[in-house]
């Protein structure tokens, strides 16, 4: 049993580029390693995009049935956490189009909010921890307003933390691209909060 | 707190906002960086926009926590999912294990159908056997040719003063031969356009 827990700490401690190759060649407990890594990540991701909960658990499972499906493929030139959210990005773009959801009825699909997310909450106060609760309610319902492109690019910077290059690697836009449409979506979403009366952050 | 997001109207269109966002997500180059800092020392209304968009993204980077609720069997089920796709990695030992059932049955196939029907195969057994003789021939000819070379060479490679008496009589030989064939096909040909010639 110790050797077991033993192995699996050694897991653990691998990088993501050599799960990979320990999952090429054979071993079982990488991929999971990779899936236990990085399932809440997507399905955050995907569940912001998408606005389902249930489908985003979907297509998680289908983002990463396809990275399993193409590990042989991956190059470790490039990141594994941006590979994943390349796949995961198109998957929810795919997505989006084959429903043509419409990014402006996202909100008013959920008038009660159905889909009202169930977030970690490490606040010590509860007065601090409502007002926070607040504050991110309003962000999600404003992010869910954005057109696709801008809501794509504002989750993957300031909610999944990825660079310029790695948001440019992920859509496949170049970086001005990015660098204008990340300015321009803070831009609309400032507007939007005061549309909504927001007073305070 | 609502002016804090609200955008300065006097804001000139010459000042590069989007360098600012740029620059509080640490995204310029060192020296796109510098010469923005020079700007901002000197322009308040850049100045003033920076301190909004800073805040704001602030507030935006701890805006979204990831999601606490995940099935507890998730992790299991898409890892079964994934290794039961027929496609995927798929371990060495299975290749072979798959490749050894379907030869297997195509044996067993073809064995059920010999059974079966004994007349089925027997143009494809005849023609296999046909090939296969041929085969045989051709391969007993060559080894007895070879066999026979390699004899005489190894005989002459002894002595060497064998194999230059032997080239002394037989390149004359071959030559002499040559020399008739040639001049007999020569006379034949001669003697057939004399025929035709006659004939006309």
């Amino acid at each position: 049993m110790s050797s077991i827990s033993a192995a699996l700490s050694g897991i653990r401690e691998l990088s993501d580029a050599e799960l990979v190759s320990t999952a090429i060649s054979g071993g079982e407990a990488s991929f999971e390693e990779l899936v236990r890594r990085y399932q809440r990540p997507i399905v955050s991701y995907v569940y912001r995009m998408l606005a389902d909960y249930d489908l985003s658990l979907d297509v998680t499972q289908e983002v990463f049935i396809k990275v399993y499906n193409s590990l042989e493929r991956y190059s470790c030139d490039y990141k594994f956490s941006t590979w994943l959210y390349r796949i995961a990005h198109n998957a929810a773009i795919d997505h989006l189009r084959r429903n043509s959801v419409n990014t402006q009825s996202l909100e008013t699909e959920n008038p009660n909010g159905a889909y009202e997310l169930q977030i970690e909450s490490s606040d010590p106060t509860p007065e601090k921890d409502r007002e926070r609760s607040e504050w991110r309610k309003e962000i999600d319902i404003v992010v869910k307003r954005l057109p696709t492109a801008y809501r794509d690019l504002i989750l993957l910077r300031h909610s999944r933390d990825l660079s310029y290059d790695e948001i440019a690697e992920v859509t496949g836009l170049p970086l001005g691209t990015v660098k204008n449409r990340l300015f321009r979506a803070r831009e609309m979403m400032r507007g939007l909060l005061i549309e909504r009366g927001i007073d305070g952050i | 707190m609502l002016d804090t997001l609200t955008r300065d109207e006097e804001h000139p269109s010459d000042c590069p906002s989007v360098e600012i966002a740029a620059y509080i997500d640490g995204e310029l180059t060192a020296d796109a960086e510098t010469e923005f800092e020079s700007h901002l020392s000197a322009c308040r209304v850049c100045a003033d926009e920076l301190n909004i968009q800073k805040q704001f993204v602030n507030a935006l980077n701890v805006s979204f926590d990831d999601i606490h609720e995940i099935p507890g069997d998730f992790t299991k089920r898409i890892v079964t999912h994934a290794e039961s796709g027929v496609s995927g990695l798929r371990k060495a030992k299975e290749r072979y294990n798959a490749l050894f059932v379907c030869l297997g049955l195509f044996l067993f196939a073809l064995f059920t159908l010999g059974a079966s029907a004994p007349g089925a195969f027997a143009t494809f057994f005849d023609v296999f056997m046909r090939v296969a003789a041929v085969l045989s021939f051709a391969g007993h000819l060559f080894y007895d040719i070879s066999l026979g070379v390699i004899v005489i060479m190894r005989s002459i490679g002894g002595q060497p003063e064998f194999f230059s008496v032997a080239a002394l009589i037989v390149v004359p030989i071959a030559i002499l031969l040559a020399f008739r064939i040639s001049h007999t096909r020569a006379s034949r040909e001669q003697g057939e356009y004399s025929e035709s010639a006659s004939s006309f």
